[in-house]
């Protein structure tokens, strides 16, 4: 990584204000500089600035979730891939995945529930599982605000509207309404797939030479920086976040998961990785990682919505 | 008895259409690719429920237009049997198998419930071997389903028997609060004029098993039987 890199002509330079703005610390910046021995470009800013994110690394959150129990003879799939998985015996395996969409609910209700549920349902068929139902845990503050029962309708609407374009029945859920939640609303999706043991596929990249392939909905402007985002604290500010939040696109994930699936029991993939929070960055370093390979991207291949998308946008869009 | 169950890209409930076929019905059932042109001698088809190329546009504008819809449209001329559900309904309604269209719900909501139905008409290939009058209850799941048509093809409806299907009360009666989605005259269900087509709102094939809520969705898939064996 310490190979020369070059500004791309028109970008930032970078300043403490840019590095503050992309949620890093000093001390975190310190660390990068010295890990790459120069100084970043704005791209590479960027794509640290969301694989460091708390909603893409867990950095916070660790220690606690460390202590939750994950071995066990019956667990196929442990923290570490886009989903859980356990074997329920008869060589059927289950597939489940809980995530929250907080902060994109908080700012835009409705797309930020319904992406949300598309992000777990691509969580789940990623690992080879049929998708076959839904839940979801709500949280908001008090009916009686105005605020309030807006981000409970869109929320509930976004929530409905998604699952039943994609078919998947949502089949339980529990909300709360307290206070404590006003402005900082909750929105947990569930996703529970089932599948056959042998169709249990990772986003373990393995092997030298393989074509990365990125498939589903064009690369476009919506979701920059959802991932850190998604990290920081709410505020009244958060209303100009809008941007940032993703635009679900229900039609396009339904024909996705029927292809993935039929790609995966094809045999010809090696590894699978949902794109979702930081987009492109995210999926092809955790599938490198985990393949204990690299990962060359041309970013003028990866299709995209709109003209004259820069490498920084294409790597960190969060298109659905 | 073979039936063929149309896969549109968005199509969600033609996986549970083909299951309650061949598992409940033990006949033989075909999934039919809509580019293709070919009814693989398909003796009944389905048009099932989803969203047919995203519906963007309005629900069934486009399906319509599909390689597989010429040759179901061909099909219904000759006379054969053909059943649109939730979205098939809309496509059926598109393509001008049936009368009138499938607006917005009165709510603007969409709508995810059991409904009690009432059979109107057993003079169709898919209520035949139903009780008049009967009750059944099957789930909706819908944000466009709001039956509309003029008047005069509403009384030409009535008058010819071709109301299959009213949402009904607990009492069987057709009040506006036993309507879910603001339908004229309370219709779920309408036939053509041979009783050979008919779509509907609610979905028969998600009320196939006791485990599941109902069974009462049997009856539409057990008439097909009751006239290939009479």
């Amino acid at each position: 990584m310490t190979t020369g890199a070059t500004p791309r002509p028109g970008d930032p330079t970078i300043t403490p204000a840019l590095v503050a703005e992309h949620g890093l610390t000093s001390d975190e910046y310190d660390r990068l500089v010295n890990m790459l021995g120069r100084t970043p470009t704005f791209t590479e800013l960027g794509i640290i600035s969301a694989l460091w994110s708390e909603h893409c690394s867990y950095k916070h959150s660790r220690p606690v979730l460390k202590t939750l129990p994950t071995k066990a003879p019956w667990v196929l799939q442990g923290p570490g891939e886009n989903a859980g998985v356990i074997s329920i015996g008869d060589g059927l395996a289950v597939a489940f995945k809980i995530e929250s969409h907080n902060h994109p609910s908080a700012v835009e209700p409705y797309q930020g529930a319904a992406t949300g549920v598309g992000g777990i349902l691509r969580d789940v068929f990623t690992m080879g599982a049929r998708p076959i139902a839904m839940l979801n845990s709500l949280r908001f503050g008090s009916l009686e605000t105005p605020r309030v029962r807006y981000l409970v309708a869109g929320v509930v609407k976004g929530i409905g509207d998604y699952g039943n374009c994609v078919g998947i029945p949502t089949v339980a859920g529990d909300v709360m309404f307290d206070a404590a939640y006003e402005g900082n609303p909750l929105v947990n999706a569930m996703c529970v797939g089932i599948m056959k043991v042998e169709e249990l596929i990772t986003a373990k990249a393995e092997g030298i030479g393989n074509p990365v392939i990125a498939v589903g909905a064009r690369t476009g402007r919506d979701g920059i920086h959802g991932a850190s985002f998604a990290s920081e604290d709410l505020s009244e500010e958060n209303e100009a976040k809008r941007p940032r939040v993703q635009v679900g696109d229900p039609f396009t994930e339904k024909l996705l998961l029927e292809a993935s699936l039929e790609l995966i029991r094809s045999g010809h993939i090696v590894a699978i990785q949902d794109m979702g929070a930081a987009g492109l960055t995210s999926s092809s370093a955790e599938m490198a990682e985990r393949g204990e390979v690299g990962v060359t991207i041309d970013t003028r291949k990866v299709p995209v919505r709109e003209e004259g998308m820069t490498p920084y946008e294409i790597l960190l869009s969060e298109s659905q | 008895m073979k039936v063929g169950v149309v896969s549109f890209p968005g199509s969600n409930c033609d996986e549970d259409a083909l299951l309650a076929v061949v598992e409940r019905l033990e006949e033989q059932a075909v999934l039919l690719w809509h580019k293709d042109h070919d009814l693989q001698g398909a003796d009944v088809v389905i048009l099932p429920g989803g969203f047919s190329y995203g519906d963007y546009l309005r629900a069934g504008a486009i399906a319509r237009f599909s390689p597989i819809m010429q040759e179901v449209v061909a099909h219904a001329k000759r006379g054969g049997p053909v059943i649109g559900i939730c979205n098939g309904f809309q496509i059926a309604c598109e393509a001008g198998l049936l009368p009138g269209a499938l607006l917005r719900n009165a709510s603007l909501q969409f709508r995810s419930m059991p409904v009690t139905l009432r059979v109107e008409s057993t003079d169709t290939v898919f209520t035949r071997a139903a009780t008049a009058g009967s009750r059944l209850t099957m789930p909706i799941a819908h944000g466009d389903g709001r039956y509309t048509a003029d008047d005069a093809t509403l009384d030409r409806l009535e008058g010819e028997g071709r109301v299959t299907f009213r949402y009904v009360d607990a009492a069987g009666e057709p009040t506006a609060a036993a309507n879910p989605n603001g339908s004229m005259r309370n219709i779920a269900g309408v036939a053509n004029g041979t009783g050979t087509v008919v779509g509907l709102m609610p979905h028969p094939e998600r009320a196939m098993e006791t485990l599941l809520g109902s069974t009462d969705g049997l009856v539409l898939f057990q008439s097909l039987l009751a006239g290939v064996k009479a």
